[in-house]
């Protein structure tokens, strides 16, 4: 059970059935004795609130770890949420959201789905696999999110059988069906520079008479995480180039077909829509079927909501608070909030995550197990800024004349200020095949007589026309569990590539990577460790552990 | 007279070598990854020579390196100046890829105290230094793209590419630029745009020639990147499929743009 935590007892948590139990009601009056002397101490406004989140109020709900679509509530300025790890916060940079007939947690379509079905504010507005898993147990598999149209493997399975979700319940993955050949957001279909083939599909759904690759309407099923809708005033904001192209694959930059500007190019894996708006219009039709156009005020109304909303953790089992007074500036969401937004992070004066020298030496006031954690967070940042490793066969990267490999660091790539995804453009180096889903780096489980896993994504065959520049890097001939980009370009050297995704609340929504391929922060920096033969040390991936569980 | 022709074999022997300093070569090679302890040096191996390429640089660099595991092109100028990174340095050097990857060796040769580089690498490894907030500024101040002045009379601009390469890299994104903007500035009505590819003789005597399709793919994605300038004048776009017989200086694309 998972408890909301806050720190202004005037913006109380209002769920249905709430009652706070009697440690809460302690709790509560030791924060109210606690402010009391620091506001005696006139400390400064920042301190206060810091050290109030520190030690938050708790207000138990009836379902506060799920928001159901249609719940009367109000959403609080700011509200934490427990993990594994600590707790993770929520900053309404706007105040107080009534979320009883906000459109994005309002339910749409035969499903009874709304955005926050898959944005679960407890999972740092993205879904996590236990989260998932809870839900399927509490309802019996009948919770709007194992909607038949996404929620399954395929809609033609038997919906009752949690075999049929055993990508969303095992990896947290949603189906997204993607027609091919591929079309523009205007229709326009374009021709593709390979043919497709499905070389396996435990899935079903890409051999599928109905749904699949040679039905009645061809599409390709792939199955991707639910993306953050938080922090996004870092990335959806137009403007980031001056350059009215790509010049990476010298197709015409996507533009933003309300404003006409160039698009950022950060929204969704393929970057295949060109404003959170977009985005937002194209979910409530496909992933909830609602009919017809949505109003543009209520699209407008889920824009302003997810672009004022910050998320990240504060508070860690092993560290205590994440955003003391004396705490490093990169941790919590009101630092989110108030940074500059849209940097890059990547030089000596402005890292990624700006720590200064908090928490590189022993305090002497601090116990000595949150001491050690909090020193090793600390070298954590300085593996991730400063610790050099070649890196190799990158499109995206690599192929933007850099050569393969270079000596760089881990900010070399995730070097948007604060946020951590790729502060170029998505559909410049802000996304890439760093071989998540294309073989050989792909992870899959082991296949001998001794092992009884099998693969659970499918399979596809890419075979690019001779007529075309090849994959810089695995050729002509690419096998690939999600093809990325290329389902909307039609690219041949967009195979496999993703955009980049931010690194904030990954405590609170594993799995990691667009497939989810990698169920705990140590399995994606052993991915790392493997695909760029890194070498950490043991005490490096710790360091390095600890520091993006504290993000 | 002995003096004379003593001086006259020394001038001879230091014209030979001038010569012998500023050979153009053109070989395929396989890429070699020299470390350093700041950036690494790229290198190569021929005829049992070690030459040098140029150094790890940012998109901003000049040197375009190339793909450790996949085969080089291999064109520039010898030159009599220090050997850095072991190897004797190759002016204006290319390394397009030839062929795909794997038809090489992966060699990457560790940092060793005497190959130091003999200047200051102007990106180091890791993170740049200092630059608060200010790189995309600064990347657009190294850009400088002209900005258009009248009269305007027809104007051609160039666009050049790495052997059987189409990619646009950051510095052509100026010549982009300053098309786009002339095209708007001059009111152009047509914009010719006309893809080569090239025939190398290399050294051995043998000829490379480009990928069948490489010239109308440079033709057709500089069209490309014209066109999403929004500029109204018509886009005319061809490529000639007979290889022209060059080097680097003939891997382009022109833009004609006629006000």
């Amino acid at each position: 059970m998972q408890s909301d935590r806050r720190n202004d007892a005037a913006q109380e948590m209002m769920m249905p059935g709430t009652e706070a139990p009697p440690r809460d009601k302690v709790r509560r009056g030791r924060a109210k004795s606690t402010a009391s002397r620091l506001r005696r101490a006139g400390r400064l406004a920042f301190g206060l609130s810091a050290c109030l989140t520190s030690i938050a109020v708790v207000a138990k709900t009836a379902d506060q770890d799920w928001f159901t679509p249609g719940g009367k509530a109000t959403l609080p300025a700011y509200v934490e949420f427990e993990n594994e790890l600590g707790r993770l916060a929520l900053f309404n940079e706007n105040g107080p959201v009534e979320i009883s007939d906000h459109p994005f947690f309002r339910p749409v379509g035969p499903s009874g789905r709304a955005c926050v079905t898959c944005h679960q504010p407890a999972n740092a507005m993205s879904l996590s696999v236990p989260s998932v898993q809870k839900r399927w147990t509490a309802t019996g598999g009948s919770d709007p999110l194992f909607a038949a149209v996404d929620g399954s493997n395929c809609p033609s399975l038997d919906q009752k059988d949690p075999a049929s979700h055993s990508l969303l319940l095992g990896r947290g993955l949603i189906r997204i069906p993607r027609a091919w050949p591929p079309r523009l957001t205007d229709g326009t279909a374009v021709e593709p520079e390979f043919k497709i083939e499905v070389v396996r599909d435990p899935t079903t759904c890409n051999t599928d008479p109905t749904y699949g690759l040679n039905s009645a309407n061809p599409t390709i099923s792939v199955f991707r995480r639910p993306r953050m809708t938080a922090n996004l005033a870092f990335m959806s904001d137009e403007g980031f180039t001056r350059f009215p192209f790509a010049a990476k694959d010298g197709t015409a930059a996507p533009r933003n077909p309300e404003t006409g500007k160039v698009a950022s190019g950060h929204i969704l894996a393929d970057g295949r829509m060109a404003s959170v708006k977009q985005q937002a219009g194209a979910a409530l039709r496909e992933h909830m079927g609602a009919d017809g156009a949505f109003s543009n005020t209520a699209l407008n109304q889920i824009v302003d909501f997810v672009e004022q909303l910050y998320a990240a953790q504060v508070f860690s089992t092993q560290g205590g608070s994440l955003v003391g007074p004396d705490g490093p500036p990169a941790f919590g969401p009101r630092n989110l909030a108030t940074s500059p937004k849209r940097f890059l992070g990547n030089d000596t004066e402005t890292p990624t995550f700006p720590m200064g020298d908090a928490w590189r030496n022993r305090d002497g006031k601090t116990p000595a197990a949150q001491q050690e954690y909090r020193l090793s967070v600390k070298r954590g940042q300085d593996v991730f800024f400063t610790r050099t490793f070649f890196q190799g066969e990158v499109m995206g990267f690599n192929s933007l004349g850099l050569g393969s490999p270079v000596k760089r660091t881990c900010t070399s790539c995730h070097n948007m200020l604060m946020a951590g995804n790729g502060w170029d453009p998505g559909f410049l180096d802000g996304a890439m095949d760093i071989g998540t889903t294309n073989m050989p780096w792909a992870t899959e489980p082991p296949h001998s007589p001794w092992s009884t896993r099998k693969p659970d994504l499918p399979l596809f065959k890419i075979t690019c026309r001779k007529d075309v520049i090849p994959h810089l890097y695995l050729g002509r001939v690419i096998y690939t569990t999600d093809p990325g980009r290329a389902l909307t370009t039609g690219l041949c050297r967009d195979v496999g590539t993703i955009t980049q995704t931010q690194m904030r609340g990954l405590a609170a929504r594993a799995p990691y990577f667009t497939n989810g391929s990698a169920a705990t922060i140590r399995e994606l920096i052993d991915f790392y460790d493997r695909r760029f033969q890194i070498q950490y040390t043991e005490r490096e991936k710790l360091d390095l552990q600890h520091f993006l569980e504290s993000l | 007279m002995k003096r004379f022709l003593a001086l006259a074999a020394a001038a001879s022997l230091l014209v030979s070598e001038a010569a012998h300093a500023q050979q153009a070569m053109a070989f395929v090679a396989c890429p070699i990854i020299r470390d350093t302890e700041s950036v690494p040096c790229w290198v190569t191996e021929h005829d049992g020579e070690t030459y040098y390429l140029g150094i790890q640089t940012d998109t901003l660099g000049t040197f375009r390196p190339p793909t450790l595991g996949q085969k080089a092109l291999i064109e520039g100028v010898t030159s009599d100046e220090p050997r850095i990174c072991g190897g004797m340095v190759l002016k204006d050097a290319h390394a397009g890829a030839v062929g795909e990857l794997g038809a090489c060796p992966k060699t990457m040769l560790p940092s060793e105290e005497r190959y130091q580089l003999p200047f200051k690498a102007p990106r180091q490894p890791g993170p740049n230094i200092g630059k608060k907030f200010k790189a995309f500024d600064l990347a657009w101040e190294f850009l400088k793209p002209e900005v258009p002045v009248a009269p305007f009379g027809p104007k051609r601009f160039v666009i050049s590419f790495e052997f059987d390469g189409s990619s646009f890299w950051f510095d052509d994104q100026r010549t982009l630029i300053e098309i786009i903007d002339y095209a708007k500035a001059s009111n152009a009505r047509q914009i010719k745009i006309v893809g080569h590819r090239t025939e190398i003789k290399l050294d051995d005597g043998t000829k490379l020639t480009e990928f069948e399709a490489v010239a109308k793919i440079r033709a057709t994605m500089t069209a490309n990147q014209v066109a999403s300038g929004q500029i109204a004048a018509k886009i005319d776009t061809s490529w000639d499929d007979v290889p022209v017989s060059g080097g680097a200086s003939q891997r382009i694309v022109t833009i004609d743009i006629i006000p």
